[in-house]
């Protein structure tokens, strides 16, 4: 049984006070309690930003990436082992700038992964420039007369890109994302929650009030296997118009399913098939 | 969400601590939740609310008021009866 004494670490969390990464990694941890997940079933894997300081802060095998480098890394780990559950950390920079060729091929490949995306759409950790999910016009120190671009939306590139479950939660409901979290990794694929998160000290627009406010749940009725409503409901974001919940799930073979090498046990517990090269190296000279 | 009734602006005696949640000044950003889950939840409004009854270590309570980003939540030390935060 894990508790949360299991879990703590020396260190209290260095975020800003009123940080949504907080309400995240309550949901993680009471997600890893309710699940059994420790050191020998669990690894996880952060980016660079404010996000990519859980390692600090949840005592279980964690590595950090470099910038954007999250995703290959856990991915992996996942071939290597492909037992153990895997998670990346990621923020919407990491993940879809830095990181976002390796995002899509992840979500394309269809790796037995979860990707928690902390989308606070802005680059919080460099003090809040325009991030990939920052909204055009803008005004941020690096785009002072606005941001040009339009801004990336998260679950409708996931799921084009060829993820098999797409969610999003908002960070500060808790119990919520604690729940999204333990469904994305039973799911048997490559699993995307987008947590819409507060940067109290950078983003002024996207406060704990405006998420409140304008964020909606999916309804009982709504068909998360139908990729053309799932993608029609990405879309969707504005006043009172910004939906919550699993926006899509299917079942499809996963990266690791293509291996035969993997079928018996994992990568980790084969010894190396070790053969004279000598021959073929001589070819070479 | 707890739907239990608030103790807003009520002072709760805890272990050596009196603990008060400035209801005006809570903008419902969770953080004490996320840090305290057993002291502090947010009720129908958003807004964080102390459970009563409930105990936590001493230093996980101060860590959650010190989280708070408006510092809305007042922790009195009665031993001393110096105000421990905001400091």
């Amino acid at each position: 049984m894990i508790t949360q004494a299991d879990l703590s670490t020396p260190y209290f969390p260095n975020w800003c006070p009123g940080c949504g990464n907080f309400g995240i990694w309550a949901a993680f941890k009471n997600a890893a309690i309710a699940s059994g997940w420790d050191n020998t079933n669990t690894a996880f894997v952060a980016g660079i930003g404010c996000h990519g300081h859980m390692v600090n802060f949840v005592k279980l095998t964690s590595f950090e990436g470099l910038h954007g480098r999250a995703i290959p890394v856990a991915s992996g780990i996942k071939l290597s082992n492909h037992r153990l559950n895997v998670f990346v950390f990621t923020g919407d920079g990491d993940c879809l700038g830095e990181g976002g060729n390796h995002f899509i091929h992840a979500c394309r490949r269809n790796h037995n992964i979860t990707v928690l995306l902390h989308n606070n759409n802005i680059y919080g950790l460099t003090t809040g420039q325009t991030s990939p999910t920052t909204r055009k016009d803008y005004k941020s120190k690096s785009t002072p007369d606005g941001n040009p671009d339009e801004p990336f939306k998260a679950l409708n590139l996931a799921i084009a890109a060829g993820a098999t479950f797409a969610a999003r939660v908002y960070s500060n409901d808790i119990a919520g994302l604690s729940e999204m979290i333990i469904k994305a990794n039973k799911h048997n694929g490559m699993s995307v929650i987008e947590i819409l998160q507060p940067c109290i000290t950078w983003n002024k627009e996207c406060t704990p009030a405006f998420f409140t406010d304008n964020t909606y749940k999916l309804p009982d009725t709504y068909d998360p296997s139908n990729i053309v409503s799932a993608l029609e409901k990405t879309l969707e974001f504005g006043e009172k118009k910004i939906p919550v919940g699993l926006f899509y799930k299917v079942e499809k073979p996963t990266a690791e399913s293509e291996f035969p090498q993997i079928d018996e046990k994992p990568l980790v517990d084969t010894p190396p098939n070790k053969k004279d090269i000598q021959n073929l190296l001589q070819n070479l000279y | 969400m707890d739907n239990s009734t608030p103790t807003t602006d009520k002072e709760v005696q805890i272990g050596k601590y009196k603990v008060k949640v400035v209801r005006s000044l809570c903008i419902g950003a969770a953080t004490c939740v996320a840090v305290s889950p057993n002291i502090f939840q947010l009720d129908n409004e958003n807004k964080a609310v102390i459970q009563e009854n409930a105990t936590d270590a001493e230093a996980n309570i101060l860590m959650a008021a010190q989280s708070c980003p408006t510092k809305a939540i007042v922790i009195i030390d009665t031993e001393t009866g110096m105000q421990v935060w905001p400091a």
